[in-house]
């Protein structure tokens, strides 16, 4: 197990170094760099002339080194991510660490209450529709997940917030608490205030999830009920619910333990997607934000610490997989 | 005689067919008024008098709980608190009338604060957080509703001016008395410290850029007392300084608070110097009507009202109204939707596909904004990348197009094949939009239509351009090729350059891009975003380009330089190439002599005498082709007053600055309790956030 594990990590190493080169370059291809929304912003917001505007995006060049070779770039940012400073955003002009500490764990949270509330609600209609096969309510848990699975997530988004900010007046939108909460200690008030505010990212990012779990699970348990030991249990006398809930379902629950380590980077892009149109302060927002404006070691930090937790998810899904299952651990001994 | 009959009727035919061969060229022709409508305020236009002046008052008052904390000894009485002659606000000029104390504006922005070091560089987050805190010599936002005959910069910090004879001195008064919000005095030591320390010094650079220059090369200040100073410049009253002398470049900073951590009075480096003031440094002094006093990263930026603001009404009433400002840290497009939803209070609307459903929206009584639309202050041209010098692409088809673009007869054709009308209805439908020829946008102070000339839409007249220049669609592929020995006779295909980022543009670059077709010209979109597109049309990576003009066709008197390429690089579509020369066309070179006439007229009869003649060679000269021109819309929360009518989201200033917020109350039947810190005010500056506030 623990080979298995060491293994895992040091192929890792390879995979975040390419990651890290690749996303630093592109990130950095031409044109246009933050210097140049800065310029833009002078020009827009300040009036300032394209000359003046011009010049302060040169000096600001010079002053942060996008002068120097991407090379040496890529170096000073690396040499200082492997010490944990990952430099100054040009935006906030705040340490890169604090932005990523401030926004990753409750994107991790996000992401990983759309995963519990995808993984139960979906499991459970896969049961409901695998045990009432061609049935209605089969058909319809179908037409569900086709909707699931095939609306874009942020069309899904973008439907809900014209509806809440348009059509509802809903003013709970685009932060995580209200302006008067954020300024209260938590409480149940707090609390409900803030699922005001993220309901519809989890909503949207598990309607998607849920549908995959729902077909796998449905898919799953039909071949398992119609395995032999379940008729064998079924002729023991057996309830038919201990049945499914006893022999069928954990053994229909496999292949979705293995899926998790796939469902997980799933997860986090549904919460990345809506939470940009929702304009939530999470991961999303910021890579993309960034990105727009050329604050380019927020983007590639980002970018490269996410690659990381996604490889982490991985490996724990593989152990998890590992201790369930003695092939996988077998397999990594041979 | 038969012969003769014979011989005319020839002539006569050869004369048909010839010109339904080349047709008829473009001709002006008469411009449309833009069309009214019922949700445009109107402005009423009135003196500089009319809006302000600076006096004494036998009583002054100010909100319950700053009284107690005077009572309780915590400030200094009010009377001496305020400036001896404070600026006044008229009633006669305030909407609804003389205000009362409480409440919030809840502003949402997509920027983020650098710090407070506004002298040094430091963005605040734009959105009007600066404005709010920052007074500046004069002022320019109020301007939109200044008759044209008075039309010059409000004073502001600077009470009044005189220029001596020979126009080359300009004495200033500054208010004499007024207080920073930590009680320091101002004083023309604060502006000379801005001048010298930071304008001069070539080591610092204020945000918005103000360097030497900016207010004429060779200019001088100096200070006369504690509340004069003297300018001396190389030219004859040049009157435009006074516009620079607004927000954002002289809007001096603390000096008493900032200059000990300069580097000429400390160990700093000017790194160090810029960012003394980060944003954990709360309570910065400023001299604007509120004071920030907390951050919350990426959650919010709140203001406090400024116990020593020096502005009252005429009932002595200290401003501002509204004790909170509030920053909401988001999104750019989440400002729009949260204003529309009530959570938010105030918005600049400028994309016009969501007029119609907003304005819908407002309708609705329970709907908690309204919408004020301003003039069409929103405009848009098609730009020709005129360099035939190098600068930007430099293959065979760009210059050959480029060449083109320097040809009247092409531009003529350009602007003929363009249905503006149908431009603006791809937009939005109705009576927003507003047939624009080009130049100065028509309703605005300089504008006179005797002196514009449009060529209407004609596809015809188009086509028969671009035959007398020699480009015949020689391939039957419906697109007309160059002549043989120009670009090997190709197509004629141009690049269009459009900000991928907003609707309009794009929606305006793929209707130039259908009108194209009809007369032949392959244009091929180049629609990119935000700073990938400023970086290709700085780089003139570009054959034409739509784009949403800049104040200078709005006001003229800002961003002059741009109107004509008077210097290398003074002109976003015509720059100079490795040689650092422009290579201007001749009737270029006499907008450059009109436009620099027009910086050193003093008189505004010669200025308006001016900007005709501009007006005439542009619009004649299809310098730019016009193409639509729009209102902008302030999405404002219904619960305020005294937003003046017809208030424009962009003209001299953004409207933060525009509806004049320290006068901006909200009646006490709607206020609501959105005060984060009530019953406060800003404490020691450099307090931790959100910590040190009077109580």
């Amino acid at each position: 197990m623990l080979r298995f594990l060491v293994y895992r990590i040091l192929a890792a190493i390879p995979v975040l170094f390419v990651m890290s080169v690749v996303t630093f370059f592109i990130i950095h291809a031409p044109p246009g760099d933050y210097a140049d929304y800065l310029a833009q912003m002078l020009r827009v917001e300040g009036h300032a002339s394209n000359e003046i505007a011009q010049a302060a995006a040169e000096q600001f060049r010079i002053a942060n080194g996008l002068k120097d070779p991407l090379v040496i770039q890529y170096f000073r940012w690396i040499g200082g991510f492997l010490v944990g400073d990952f430099g100054t955003s040009y935006f906030y002009n705040r340490p890169i660490s604090e932005i990523v500490w401030q926004r990753l764990p409750i994107t991790i949270g996000i992401a990983l209450t759309c995963h519990f509330f995808a993984s139960v609600i979906g499991i459970s209609l896969g049961i409901l529709a695998a045990t009432r096969q061609y049935s209605w309510v089969d058909t319809a848990l179908s037409a569900l997940t086709f909707l699931g699975m095939t609306i874009p997530r942020f069309l899904m988004a973008l439907i809900i917030i014209y509806i809440l900010a348009f059509k509802l007046n809903v003013q709970e939108l685009g932060s995580f608490y209200s302006t008067y909460w954020s300024y209260q200690p938590m409480s149940f008030g707090k609390f409900w205030n803030l699922v005001q505010h993220i309901w519809p990212v989890i909503a949207v990012a598990t309607i998607a999830g849920l549908a995959y779990n729902m077909r796998v699970m449905r898919a799953n348990l039909l071949d398992t009920l119609n395995a032999q030991y379940v008729e064998t249990a079924r002729a023991k006398g057996m309830r038919e619910s201990a049945v499914i809930l006893r022999h069928a379902v954990p053994n229909a629950l496999h292949p979705l333990v293995a899926y998790q380590g796939v469902i997980l980077p799933y997860m986090m892009q549904g919460e990345i997607e809506t939470a940009i149109i929702f304009g939530i302060p999470t991961v999303g927002p910021a890579i993309v934000g960034s990105m727009s404006i050329g604050d380019v070691l927020v983007t590639a930090t980002f970018l490269l610490i996410l690659g990381s937790t996604l490889i982490v998810g991985g490996i724990l899904s593989d152990l998890l997989l590992a201790w369930l299952d003695p092939r996988v651990r077998l397999g990594g001994e041979a | 005689m038969k012969k003769y009959a014979l011989l005319a009727t020839s002539l006569l035919a050869l004369g048909v067919s010839a010109s339904t061969a080349f047709g008829a060229g473009a001709t002006p022709g008469q411009l449309p008024d833009p069309p009214k409508f019922d949700a445009q305020g109107k402005v009423k236009l009135v003196g500089v008098g009319d809006i302000l002046g600076y006096q004494a008052l036998d009583k002054y008052n100010e909100p319950d709980f700053v009284a107690a904390m005077e009572k309780a000894g915590k400030l200094p009485p009010l009377k001496d608190r305020l400036p001896k002659e404070p600026m006044v606000y008229k009633t006669g000029n305030m909407k609804d009338g003389v205000g009362v104390y409480g409440d919030v504006m809840r502003h949402v922005i997509g920027g983020r604060p650098e710090g407070w070091n506004y002298s040094a560089g430091q963005s605040q987050g734009w959105g009007g957080i600066d404005i709010g805190l920052s007074e500046c010599l004069t002022r320019t936002g109020p301007l939109f509703q200044v008759k044209a005959s008075e039309l010059q910069p409000l004073p502001n910090l600077a009470k009044s001016w005189e220029w001596s004879a020979d126009g080359k001195q300009l004495t200033m008064h500054l208010i004499e008395g007024a207080k920073w919000s930590d009680g320091v005095a101002f004083s023309s030591d604060d502006v000379m410290f801005y001048w010298e320390k930071n304008v001069l010094d070539t080591n610092v650079h204020p945000l918005n850029g103000a360097n030497p220059g900016t207010f004429g090369e060779g200019t001088k200040l100096e200070k006369v007392d504690a509340n004069t100073i003297k300018w001396t410049f190389k030219t004859a009253f040049p009157t435009q300084v006074l516009y620079a002398m607004a927000y954002g470049t002289f809007c001096p900073g603390p000096a008493h608070i900032l200059a000990p951590q300069h580097p000429a009075n400390s160990k700093n480096t000017y790194d160090q110097y810029k960012n003394a003031f980060p944003v954990t440094y709360s309570d910065m002094p400023t001299m604007g009507a509120w004071v920030e006093v907390d951050y919350k990263p990426d959650n919010i930026v709140v203001l406090r009202r400024n116990p020593y603001y020096w502005k009252v009404d005429e009932k002595g009433n200290q401003l501002p109204y509204l004790n909170e400002m509030q920053y909401r840290l988001s999104t750019w497009a989440d400002r729009d939707v949260q204003a529309v939803a009530g959570s938010g209070d105030f918005s600049n609307l400028e994309q016009a596909e969501n007029y119609v459903e907003s304005l819908k929206k407002s309708a609705d009584a329970k709907a908690p904004a309204r919408l004020e639309f301003g003039q069409r202050t929103i405009g848009y041209a098609l730009q020709f990348n005129y360099s035939a010098n190098g600068w930007g692409d430099t293959d065979d088809r760009s210059v050959a197009v480029h060449k083109l673009n320097r040809d009247l007869r092409f531009r003529k054709a350009v602007t003929s094949m363009l249905d503006r009308q149908r431009l603006g209805e791809s937009l939005v439908k109705g009576p927003f939009t507003a047939i624009y020829p080009g130049g100065i946008y028509p309703g605005t102070s300089f504008y006179d239509k005797a002196s514009t000339v449009y060529y209407p839409f004609n596809v015809e007249a188009a086509k028969a351009e671009l035959t007398a220049l020699g480009l015949k669609d020689t391939d039957g592929d419906g697109i007309v090729n160059f002549p043989k020995d120009v670009n090997g006779g190709k197509n004629l295909e141009v690049t269009l350059l459009a900000n991928a980022d907003y609707q309009s543009d794009k929606s305006l670059a793929e209707g130039v891009v259908a009108m194209g077709e009809k007369v032949g010209i392959k244009v091929i979109p180049k629609l990119i975003s935000g700073k990938d597109h400023d970086a290709a049309r700085d780089a003139g990576k570009y054959d034409w380009e739509v784009l949403r003009q800049g104040s200078e066709v709005i006001t003229a008197v800002q961003n002059t330089d741009h109107l004509a390429p008077i210097g290398p690089n003074t002109t976003d579509f015509h720059k100079a190439g490795a040689d650092g020369k422009v290579d201007v066309m001749e009737f270029e070179q006499k907008l450059v002599e009109t436009v620099n006439k027009f910086i050193g007229a003093k008189e505004s009869k010669d200025r308006i005498e001016l900007m005709k003649q501009y007006q005439k060679i542009a619009t004649e000269n299809v310098y730019t082709a016009g193409l639509t021109v729009y209102p902008g819309a302030l999405i404002i929360n219904k619960r305020f007053a005294n937003v003046a009518p017809g208030a424009p989201i962009f003209m001299y200033n953004w409207a933060e600055d525009n509806i004049i917020r320290e006068r901006v109350f909200v009646p006490k039947d709607k206020q609501q309790k959105f005060e984060l810190f009530a019953d406060t005010l800003p404490g020691k500056p450099g307090s931790a956030p959100g910590e040190g506030l009077l109580k």
